[in-house]
């Protein structure tokens, strides 16, 4: 026997092997093959960042909020803080999602949930109009920008005090995820993002302004840090 | 444009997946012999693939592609633990020992094929299962054709002194 006859014998051999395991079968669907792959990029580029950098992402990160209220902390309903409301309970304006929104890339994802709320996941913002239109899509208005954070030159306050019920943040492993309620918006509102991602990790700030309005009190994010690098309220 | 290419992407690697996910992991499982091992190797190769997708959508035999990562996760895995996983050679698993008890001859040649070194195992996996010849071989294993024949001739050799149907006829070659 040759080895051309004995590779054609073992063809035989083993492709009948393989054809009896009828009930083999791998069960894990597609979803959680590209989630595994996802995570290991997230989980590469937080290495390369380090953990001096993951240990500062967690003090630089600074969210606008209207009045110097404190932030939220968790994205998820369950594990909210106390003192703020869930985002299922805040008042309804008619910003609804216009239409079921999964994108999902590498930089980041934006997703409706059945809920009407719609979850944001940022690990890098390099196209920020892309960012806005998914958004608008999903039924958030929104101006964002990259590397600054602009607000209204006249206080908005009014409207700003809705964002608590608008918008939670959390931040994980070097991303930053919100989850938003359009419902919540007042009418004629629009989310207002500026996200900058240093070597310290991403730093993001938001609020909520009258559609329209011109932001022209622009400033770097980082400028916002107090010396210690801890978070300093935005006006 | 972006968005489209990207959820393009995506159902072209979902297709793919569904359609190549069971095959791959008998294939595996014939090689290793650990349902749960296969399983686990198949995933990782797998993810690998989603993560070179631009490379294994465009390769001749992407199953060949998932596969070689499938065998070569192994020897990762196996080198990072330092400890060889048990050779099953009664079944290739639980649930096919149940349903469908291989031949004598299947058992003999499938514990053979997986008491081989890493490299002439997946030499041989990928040219019986995937009819590749030396040159595609090579090309996937990333070495030289002349080394894929030597792989080949070895592991020939030693499934020859193993499998007493494959010796007990004169080596023509």
């Amino acid at each position: 026997m040759n080895d051309d006859e004995l590779l054609a014998a073992m063809h035989a051999t083993l492709t009948r092997v393989r054809d009896s395991m009828t009930d083999v079968h791998l069960d894990r669907p597609p979803s959680a093959i590209t989630a595994r792959a996802r995570a290991r990029r997230l989980r590469r580029c937080v290495t390369g960042a380090g953990a001096v950098g993951l240990a500062a992402l967690a003090a630089v990160l600074v969210i606008a909020w209207p009045g110097g209220q404190s932030p939220a902390r968790s994205a998820d309903p369950a594990t909210a803080s106390p003192g703020l409301p869930a985002l299922s309970a805040a008042p309804s304006a008619g910003h609804g999602p216009a239409r079921s929104v999964h994108v999902n890339l590498d930089a980041w994802s934006v997703n409706t949930t059945p809920a009407g709320l719609v979850d944001v996941t940022i690990r890098e913002l390099r196209d920020p109009a892309l960012f806005r239109r998914t958004l608008a899509k999903a039924g958030v208005p929104a101006v964002v920008s990259s590397g600054e954070f602009c607000r209204p030159a006249t206080n908005q306050s009014q409207i700003g005090q809705h964002l608590v019920h608008v918008l939670k943040q959390s931040t994980s492993g070097g991303k930053v995820m919100l989850t938003i309620n359009p419902a919540a918006m007042p009418a004629g509102s629009e989310l207002d993002i500026g996200i900058l991602s240093t070597s310290r990790g991403l730093i993001a700030a938001f609020g909520l302004v009258q559609k329209g309005t011109p932001l022209t009190r622009c400033g770097p994010l980082l400028s916002r840090l107090g010396p210690s690098g801890a978070p300093t309220p935005m006006s | 444009m972006r968005l489209w290419g990207v959820e393009q992407q995506r159902r072209e690697f979902a297709e793919f997946y569904s359609s190549a996910r069971d095959d791959c992991l008998r294939i595996v499982l014939v090689s290793v012999g650990d349902r749960q091992l296969a399983e686990d190797l198949v995933a990782e190769a797998f993810t690998r693939a989603w993560m070179s997708w631009r490379t294994v959508r465009a390769h001749p035999v992407p199953r060949a592609w998932v596969v070689r990562a499938a065998l070569n996760v192994h020897v990762s895995w196996w080198r990072r633990r330092r400890r060889e996983v048990a050779l099953d050679t009664q079944a290739l698993s639980g649930d096919a020992r149940q349903q469908s008890a291989p031949e004598p001859v299947d058992q003999v040649l499938v514990a053979a094929v997986r008491a081989l070194p890493p490299r002439q195992r997946e030499v041989i996996t990928l040219r019986v299962f995937f009819d590749l010849d030396t040159a595609a071989t090579a090309r996937l294993l990333g070495i030289s054709p002349g080394t894929v024949g030597a792989h080949l001739h070895r592991a020939l050799a030693a499934l020859r002194t193993q499998v007493p149907s494959f010796s007990d006829q004169e080596v023509t070659r």
